[in-house]
């Protein structure tokens, strides 16, 4: 009768926490849920005040990288709380999960994947919500696909590009000039020289014209921004290896998915990546704009930065350069960049 | 008749075995998922083939007890902020456990996950509008290669008990465009029912 009795309550006791109502207005939140979107389920987390309605919607790079990495690693909590961020992990990216097709790798469905998150965004959290953009690398290329589609810069309030590209044009010289520039300069200096040369020797060989050459000029800008962090010119993220080992075990982020999903996605998006070009397209931005970027970004060069900020017509914008940034300044100067944001944030909500 | 002659054929060393390497047993373990995802599996062991091998070594006989075992189990295992896992899997186990009893399993197993994920799934319908899916998840098939050592106290202690701990390695496909890869890992405790 007793063991009846522990049974019968504990059965009730998970029946009234899995019916517990969600409290979706919070000064603290931590939300999770996923959208559905043609056969992918992609994860959203909603952490921080949703309380003050204001969203930032944070478009992670790659494609296939992941949003809820840096919602691992804390990047953002300074942000959360006086406004609410948005991690999600897009389709064959990060943790997503489901039925995601290779075919359905597109820039065009990824955008559409944004309205619909937007859409949900507002569903769940009222139509007097407002929504910013942040997008980091490729997520900086989305948000601007993003608002050049349909009306969609109507729904966004202010969006923030960080390091993310509108064209991929010249794109072999610009970074091979770049890295020509730093590493011939370290060379003199007698820093890391051997090193320097081999990347020299290497980057000039490279056969600019295809992808593989392409996809192997992107690995070697990661080596040139590690050879600038050992010099100090860029400063190193101080993550803790605890922190590095919790988010291995302990994330919501599984690690061979993300491995995965990096894999294909950038393979079968880099050919549409490549040719990819909104330049002419950027005067039609008129929303406040912020281009935030990592001087010694080899990746994705400020000159890219310096494009955008020229080429829209939004009469609030701002091209901020990270003096000991490569191509993470919100890992590589994590205060700065969130001051910088949540200045940002607060002259535009 | 031929069907006849190759049941007995392959049961025959089934029915052969004596009581202690006939013994059946169930199987309680911890189970994690990427070793951190907690679960639980539960498994029932069922010998099919055994074989003494006794081998000598600086003048004293080492008798070896060799297995083959069929294993049926489920596996219920929670990734926070991802998915609720389900496993049905069948395993095929090498098994050899020595005269102190230490043993080793090598186990192949083929079977079906199921995914539920942890948070509300929203869709669009074609009003427009969005509904929340209901048990939403993904049906996967899953294969597994697993590496195991431990104790068997049948034949050292004359108990019915024995311990182990498990590696491995598996594969779910289809998992967006790809496999999904994975790790994980085990560790229970067997009865054995009729020993």
């Amino acid at each position: 009768m007793k063991t009846h009795l522990f049974l019968l309550s504990l059965s009730f006791i998970f029946w009234c926490s899995s019916c517990q109502k969600e409290v979706l207005i919070s000064t603290d939140a931590e939300h999770q849920f996923f959208l559905e979107s043609d056969g992918a389920f992609l994860p959203v987390f909603v952490d921080g005040n949703t309380a003050s309605k204001t969203f930032v919607i944070f478009l992670h790079g790659g494609p296939g990288g992941s949003a809820i990495n840096y919602n691992d690693y804390d990047l953002f909590d300074e942000i959360e709380r006086d406004y609410a961020v948005v991690y999600w992990d897009q389709r064959c990216a990060g943790s997503a999960q489901g039925n995601c097709q290779k075919s359905s790798l597109t820039i065009a469905a990824h955008v559409r994947d944004t309205e619909l998150l937007i859409a949900l965004l507002k569903h769940r959290y009222g139509d007097d919500s407002s929504f910013f953009l942040m997008g980091h690398s490729w997520g900086g290329t989305l948000a601007l696909s993003y608002l050049l589609t349909n009306n969609n810069q109507d729904y966004i309030r202010a969006c923030i590009i960080v390091d993310g590209m509108p064209n991929f044009t010249n794109y072999h010289e610009k970074v091979t000039a770049l890295i020509n520039h730093h590493g011939n300069q370290q060379i003199e200096l007698g820093k890391q020289a051997s090193k320097w040369e081999k990347l020299l020797d290497e980057t000039s060989s490279l056969d600019q014209h295809t992808i593989e050459g392409i996809g192997r000029l992107n690995q070697l800008t990661y080596k040139a921004e590690s050879l600038m962090q050992q010099v100090d010119s860029i400063s190193t993220p101080s993550l803790s290896p605890g922190k590095g080992l919790g988010v291995l075990f302990s994330s919501p982020q599984n690690l061979f998915s993300s491995l995965s999903n990096n894999l294909v996605s950038g393979n079968a998006m880099a050919e549409e990546l490549i040719a990819f070009n909104i330049t002419d397209e950027l005067p039609q931005l008129s929303l406040p704009m912020a281009m935030y970027w990592g001087k010694y970004d080899f990746v994705v060069p400020l000159d890219y930065g310096q494009t955008i900020h020229e080429k829209i017509s939004a009469t609030e914008k701002e091209l901020y350069v990270f003096s000991q940034s490569g191509h993470s300044p919100m890992f590589q100067e994590q205060a700065l960049f969130n001051s910088k944001v949540k200045a940002f944030l607060k002259l535009h909500r | 008749m031929k069907t006849r002659n190759m049941l007995v054929f392959l049961f025959l060393p089934f029915f052969a075995m004596a009581q202690t390497e006939n013994a059946k047993a169930l199987k309680i373990s911890y189970y994690g998922d990427f070793f951190s995802h907690p679960g639980i599996k539960i498994g029932y062991e069922l010998p099919l083939r055994y074989r003494l091998k006794t081998k000598e070594k600086k003048g004293v006989d080492r008798p070896k007890h060799k297995f083959q075992l069929l294993e049926l189990a489920t596996t219920f295992y929670y990734h926070p902020g991802n998915h609720y896992g389900l496993l049905l899997i069948p395993s095929y186990t090498f098994r050899t456990v020595k005269e102190n009893g230490k043993k080793q399993d090598w186990s192949i197993g083929l079977g079906y996950h199921r995914s539920f994920l942890t948070g509300p799934t929203y869709s669009m319908d074609q009003e427009g509008d969005f509904i929340i899916q209901k048990g939403a998840g993904q049906n996967t098939v899953f294969a597994s290669l697993t590496y195991a050592f431990g104790r068997d106290y049948r034949w050292t202690k004359q108990k019915p008990w024995a311990w182990d701990i498990a590696f491995g390695v598996n594969a779910r496909a289809p998992y967006n465009s790809s496999v999904l890869f994975g790790i994980h890992t085990h560790l229970g405790v067997s009865y054995f029912l009729n020993y």
